[in-house]
């Protein structure tokens, strides 16, 4: 076994990790020792090349299709130096008033969320996008809603020298998008962070971790040689993501009863919804998500999203299969495509588990209100679609799901929950949330309002298992403004901690 | 890691390109590359899943294979082909959860053996610019 010693480990380099390293990295002035490790590789630039099924093996856990142990959703979720940062799109939401309200941590304020918000969003180049750069695929969603009066908005992304490749979800092959990959990590190295990457974490013990190098077949090579290494820390700060950093303090043998470790966990259903026009429109080329539209957020927790999916993609979100399949994916050029978020609540049965390996099993259960806003948002975007002039739309919880522009005026008839059959209908998520939840009784929550986990002094978490409750709108801001808030707390504490 | 053949026999990967043109019915037209990479997806995707999944893939095929002999006296893939696409609507829709799902799991499996091609990509127009896709904006 390989040992080595540091002052901070930081494990995983996403969202929460890359913002810690980068704001934990002015101790390295003063002689402290920080790395990052980094279970996925770090990619060279030539390597996003866009090829969907390559692509999704390289960049995400389990390709993309983690599945729930009720085999009714798959979630995605990224893997390597960037973490979900390096295929997300890149949209860039402050989080709702009502919803830190919501989530009612002591200590924890809206104002100190949105005052961190503030600060990566000018770090990040957030701005909206020029119209000359949006394309149909986007500006029919627009159109749609606004002839049936909602309120359509721009959404804020993060991207610089965008080249409309539309590849986003599969790693920006130019560079564009602003991720801890583009900057907090780069701005950590330059100030003496080490960024270890091909290295899983195993388990956490006192004060040290246990990990291995086992390098993947792709990516830069890694820092360390392969093999077994027992890393000793005085801080330990575990930025995981939701699943990973849950399943990661499951199978360690803390000091303590964690009662709501892994629980509380939040996803945003989503369901993606399809619609053809008789004529091409550029959907591919292009920034692909530009528009939302959250007037049924409060009412009916749901947020519609414009987006653009690959091939193979699309053709597993159809729920059908056969000639009317194939008709629908004739000419990928005449889709429209409309992402339905859901917002679910913190139930305590929905949990991260991990088997008898380690690895992690999420038993998620659809709760009524998720189900019942996916449906009225599949009649909404529905009505959006042949309000934007589509021929016919794919709905999946419908009787058929293949509905012609004839039908437009019954769409309150043909969908409804009788035909929400999980299982058939294709249900992904890519906002993991919670798992260890901030508050203040170790009986609901795992860590205090600045990423402790209680009772042990040495050890936080910083990423997106923070959530208390899900964020209701794209997370990846507010995980770093919380990530932000738990280096904060190691800073001012770095004296005693760090001694 | 299991090998080739545990993944598949012979006689199951034939049955799955069956199946894959009942899915995708262009998928008859495939060359005998295109045919080859259909089947290597599918192998190499389930490779990188657990035993169990993969044996419950299998399952799932001898189930769909031989169910309908009960009623129609022979192998799916002998049944007229109204009654095949029937029973897998049947699936598709069955008021068991784990046989809706199983079937998604199967029929996505097709669709990234057939859809993640690049040349089929193209034959569906999907062409997109690494980049350059902003100066096809109208
Ligand atoms: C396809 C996609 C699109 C998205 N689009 C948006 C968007 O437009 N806007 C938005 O706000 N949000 C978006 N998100 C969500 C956003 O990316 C995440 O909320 C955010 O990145 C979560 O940050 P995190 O630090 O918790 O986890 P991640 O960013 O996922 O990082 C976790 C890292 O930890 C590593 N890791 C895990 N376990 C270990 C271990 N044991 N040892 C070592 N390393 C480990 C992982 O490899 C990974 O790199 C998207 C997500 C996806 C997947
Ligand atoms: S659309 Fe723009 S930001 Fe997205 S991957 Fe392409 S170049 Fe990068």
């Amino acid at each position: 076994m390989n040992e080595r010693h540091y002052d901070v480990l930081i494990i995983g380099a996403g969202a929460g990790g890359g913002t810690v390293a980068r704001e934990l990295a002015p101790l390295c002035r003063e002689g402290k020792r920080i790395a990052v490790l980094e279970w996925g590789p770090r990619f060279r630039d030539s390597e996003f090349n866009g090829d969907e099924l390559r692509m999704a093996g390289k960049v995400y856990f389990a390709s993309g299709g983690f599945l729930t142990e009720s085999r009714d959703m798959t979630l995605a979720f990224g893997r390597g130096y960037g973490g979900s940062t390096m295929v997300y799109t890149g949209t860039s939401i402050d989080l709702p008033a009502h919803v830190a309200d919501a989530w009612a941590v002591p200590g924890l304020s809206h104002g100190d969320i949105a005052a961190r918000t503030a600060k990566y969003k000018a770090e990040n180049n957030v701005h909206e996008l020029d119209d000359g750069l949006i394309n149909e695929n986007n500006g029919l969603f627009a159109q749609g809603c606004r002839a049936l009066g909602l309120n359509v908005r721009k959404f804020p992304v993060n991207i610089k020298g965008c080249q409309g490749s539309g590849m986003c979800n599969m790693g920006c092959p130019n560079q564009a998008k602003q991720g801890t990959n583009r900057v907090q990590l780069p701005e950590a190295e330059a100030q003496g962070v080490e960024i270890v990457t091909h290295c899983r974490v195993e388990r956490i013990g006192e004060r040290y971790v246990d990990a291995r190098i086992e390098p993947f077949p792709f990516g830069l090579p890694p820092e360390w040689e392969p093999g077994p290494y027992r890393i000793h820390a005085k801080v330990i700060v575990v930025c995981g993501g939701a699943v990973n950093t849950s399943a990661l303090l499951l199978r360690s043998s803390l000091p303590g009863r964690f009662p709501a470790l892994g629980r509380y966990f939040t996803c945003h259903p989503a369901l993606t919804l399809i619609a053809q026009h008789d004529q091409p429109i550029t959907n591919y080329y292009g920034f692909p998500k530009t528009y939302y539209c959250d007037d049924f957020e409060r009412s009916d927790h749901f947020i519609l999203e414009t987006c653009m999916y690959f091939p193979f993609t699309t053709a597993k979100n159809i729920a059908t299969f056969g000639e009317a399949h194939s008709a629908f994916l004739e000419d990928f050029r005449k889709l429209q495509m409309i992402l339905v978020l859901a917002g679910d609540p913190a139930l305590r049965e929905n949990r991260i588990e991990v088997d008898g390996d380690g690895e992690p099993k999420v038993h998620y259960n659809f709760a009524d209100s998720v189900r019942a806003g996916l449906v009225k948002a599949q009649k909404v975007a529905g009505d959006i679609f042949f309000a934007a002039g589509a021929r016919r739309i794919h709905l999946p919880a419908a009787a058929e799901p293949m509905i012609d522009a004839s039908m437009a005026g019954d769409l309150d008839t043909l969908v409804g929950d009788q035909h929400f059959e999980l299982g058939r209908i294709p249900i992904s998520a890519a906002h993991m949330m919670g798992g260890c939840r901030m508050g203040t009784s170790p009986e609901d929550s795992v860590t205090d309002a600045w990423g402790r986990v209680h009772g042990i002094p040495w050890l936080f978490c910083a990423d997106s298992s923070l959530f208390p409750k899900s964020s209701e709108v794209n997370p990846y801001l507010t995980v770093m403004a919380l990530a932000d808030r738990v280096a904060e707390g190691i800073r001012m504490e770095a004296g005693a901690l760090l001694a | 890691m299991a090998d080739n053949k545990k993944v598949f026999s012979d006689r199951q990967a034939a049955f799955l390109q069956h199946l894959a043109t009942r899915m995708v019915p262009e998928a008859r037209d495939l060359n005998a590359a295109q045919r080859r990479r259909l089947r290597m997806t599918i192998r190499l995707m389930l490779r990188r899943r657990s035993g169990m999944e993969r044996l419950q893939v299998r399952l799932f095929l001898f189930v769909i294979r031989w169910l309908p002999a009960l009623r129609y006296l022979r192998p799916f893939e002998r049944m007229p082909e109204s009654a095949q696409d029937r029973f897998l609507a049947f699936l598709e829709a069955a008021p068991l959860k784990v046989i809706r799902a199983g079937f998604w799991g199967l029929k996505t499996l097709v669709f990234m053996g057939y859809y993640g091609q690049a040349d089929i990509a193209k034959e569906i127009h999907y062409t997109p610019s690494l980049h350059h896709g902003n100066e096809y904006l109208g």
